[in-house]
């Protein structure tokens, strides 16, 4: 009895409904995600694994992931993917920590609060991409704006923020997109953590510093985490912004997954997939890293 | 020397002043009850003692020295709120020791410190258990020992009991008391509920519009109101006018000794229960009619017209009903006069 009930859900009328039921109602999407989903994977993988009808390929085999793994490039192309994907949403991910603690009573009382969180998302990363472009580049409108008034000698004195060394426009387009994402999600937790909980954490004689680390970390820590994966994800593959601001070389692994896809040579582009499922490989073992290192953490009571 | 002293205490939200000039004094080992309706100023003034509102006028002493430029986390105070208000993410052991953790205790004390806590409290072999698999009363139960093991001066308890359902909350209040006989630990409890307070404490202080009103055993408030909103907040609506003259109080139909009681206006009151309904008429006794009748199982309510007035009683076992004409007597024993 109780074993059949484990697996009965309440209906919306309070009907108890089996699993029969509950596989009839997800079924249909479940199929088409798998087909849509699931069918673009096997055939991207098909190719990565050297079945390329179009270009004579018809043998399967790692030939194409073992030159992408052993290609010299390969180290520097990841290291540089995932120095701009770890900053950028550790920089974006303490920022709206700060501005989330710093504007969560105006946000309880003000929608316009939301509406300017709101501004940033509904641009699209590649319009921010070029107005940092234009607005930062040795001839940009920065460098002209300081040179005009004379706080430098000429344009060419502008420090390189944009296809430079360190990434920092690709960065900063990333951190002023993402931090109000990850803000929203912030602010939805604050909201429903009220002041009582800090109160009874100051009566215990927890400091300004600890009421943070102890209580407000911990129970932000989830929205946190799932928040700054998706952005570390999202910036891991994404491929427009540091093709606009990122150097020729190295390259990030989508802009070179993307040269080699887009390269008129079609032997080529089993590489750049194979380069495109290494990613994707590489997301899915950070998420769950995190994961279990989130568990870990609260196991030891340090979350 | 008292564990807490407020002095001439004023807080204030925005212009409306919610606690006017409250002065009171709390001594080593004992426990208060603050009695008040909702809306009183009870949890602000907890509140305002704990450290977490800051007062407009009057000071704050804790062990004979003032608290007042103390943030709540310096103050040797804890205050538990109606809420268990636990954190969810830690088990109940790490609950407990989230006070000492803070306050930068070894291992070894913490440890020690949650043993007998744990033995007090009757929580052992809850330890590892995640919040959520508690009961109210257990998350109410963690929320008693995280404050107690800290031994904090003064114990603030913000109707932690108003959570539970009847016969938990029964439970938790001899526990309490229990425990505080145990420790010896000064508690300073806020409810709205009378019972509770009386049950619970060694004095009874009534808080009413932001004014303490009335101090006292729980005895001398129920039986002595101070004034007339006190005598009314405990129920007592029966207050005969009349006058004290050569310490006597006289009324139409009431006369009894007023010892120590200035000449003037005044009034006695008297409890519903202590009015009594005799066959023939004598001293302090009164005429009057049942106007209604209400059956409230252990007790009847009736409500009678006598002269220009209308009296509360309570009686047992009745028979009477509406429009019935019987005889009030007040005992001289049971009145007590208020000015």
């Amino acid at each position: 009895m109780k074993h059949s009930q484990s697996f009965r859900i309440k209906g919306k009328a309070g009907v108890p409904c089996g699993l029969l039921q509950l596989t009839a109602a997800i079924g249909p999407a479940f199929v088409i995600i798998l087909i849509l989903f699931g069918g673009g994977l096997s055939l991207g993988l098909m190719q990565a694994l050297g079945h390329l009808p179009g270009a004579s390929l018809h043998s399967v085999s790692l030939t194409h992931f073992t030159n992408v793994l052993t290609d010299p490039d390969f180290a520097g192309s990841i290291r540089l993917t995932f120095y701009v994907s770890f900053v950028s949403t550790v920089i974006a991910a303490a920022v709206s920590v700060v501005l989330a603690l710093a504007i969560i009573r105006c946000a309880e009382e003000s929608r316009l609060v939301h509406f300017f969180l709101q501004i940033p998302l509904t641009v699209p990363h590649l319009v921010i991409a070029v107005s940092i472009l234009l607005l930062l580049s040795p001839s940009g409108l920065a460098a002209r704006l300081l040179a005009a008034v004379g706080l430098l000698q000429s344009t060419s004195s502008f420090p390189m923020l944009v296809n430079d060394r360190f990434c920092i426009g690709i960065m900063l387009v990333y951190i002023w997109k993402e931090i109000p994402f990850i803000t929203f999600m912030l602010l939805a937790v604050l909201k429903n953590l009220g002041p009582e909980l800090l109160e009874t954490a100051a009566t215990l004689k927890a400091s300004k510093m600890q009421r943070f680390r102890y209580v407000i970390l911990p129970i932000i820590w989830p929205s946190l985490a799932g928040a700054g994966l998706i952005v570390f994800a999202f910036t891991f593959g994404a491929f427009e912004v540091p093709f606009l601001l990122g150097r020729s070389y190295p390259l990030t692994m989508p802009v070179w997954s993307y040269k080699n896809y887009s390269d008129i040579d079609l032997l080529a582009r089993p590489e750049g997939i194979a380069i495109g499922l290494i990613i994707s490989i590489i997301i899915i073992a950070a998420v769950i890293v995190s994961h279990l290192l989130t568990q870990y953490g609260r196991r030891r009571g340090l979350l | 020397m008292d564990r807490l002293r407020l002095q001439q205490l004023t807080i204030s939200y925005g212009e409306q002043e919610v606690i006017r000039q409250l002065s009171l004094s709390i001594a080593d080992g004992e426990m208060v009850s603050l009695l008040g309706p909702s809306g009183s100023g009870k949890s602000t003034l907890l509140k305002t003692i704990a450290g977490l509102l800051p007062q407009q006028d009057g000071r704050v002493f804790i062990n004979g020295e003032s608290v007042d430029h103390l943030p709540a986390e310096k103050r040797d105070t804890v205050l538990i709120f109606q809420k268990p208000l636990l954190f969810p993410y830690l088990n109940v052991r790490r609950n407990i020791a989230f006070g000492l953790k803070m306050s930068g205790y070894s291992q070894a004390a913490v440890r020690d410190r949650i043993r007998k806590i744990l033995e007090i409290t009757g929580l052992e072999g809850f330890e590892d258990r995640r919040i959520h698999q508690l009961s109210g009363g257990q998350q109410q139960r963690v929320a008693l020992a995280r404050g107690l093991v800290l031994e904090p001066s003064i114990l603030l308890l913000d109707e932690p009991l108003s959570s539970l359902d009847t016969e938990l909350r029964q439970q938790m209040r001899e526990l309490i008391r229990d425990i505080q006989k145990k420790t010896g630990t000064t508690m300073l409890f806020v409810t709205h509920d009378q019972s509770e307070a009386f049950a619970i404490s060694d004095r009874v202080c009534v808080l009413l519009d932001g004014t303490l009103r009335q101090t006292g055993t729980p005895q001398e408030l129920f039986y002595k109101p101070a004034d007339p909103d006190v005598a009314r907040f405990f129920g007592i609506s029966n207050m005969i006018a009349g006058r004290v003259s050569g310490s006597r109080f006289r009324s139409r139909f009431v006369c009894c000794p007023a010892p120590q009681c200035p000449d003037g206006s005044a009034a006695a009151v008297i409890r519903p229960e202590d009015i009594e309904i005799v066959k023939n008429m004598a001293d302090n006794c009164v005429e009057g009619s049942v106007l209604s009748v209400q059956f409230e199982g252990t007790a009847t309510r009736l409500m009678v017209s006598a002269g220009d007035e209308l009296y509360k009683i309570l009686c047992f076992r009745t028979s009477h009903v509406a429009g019935d004409r019987i005889i009030l007597r007040f005992p001289e024993n049971r009145l007590h006069l208020i000015r």
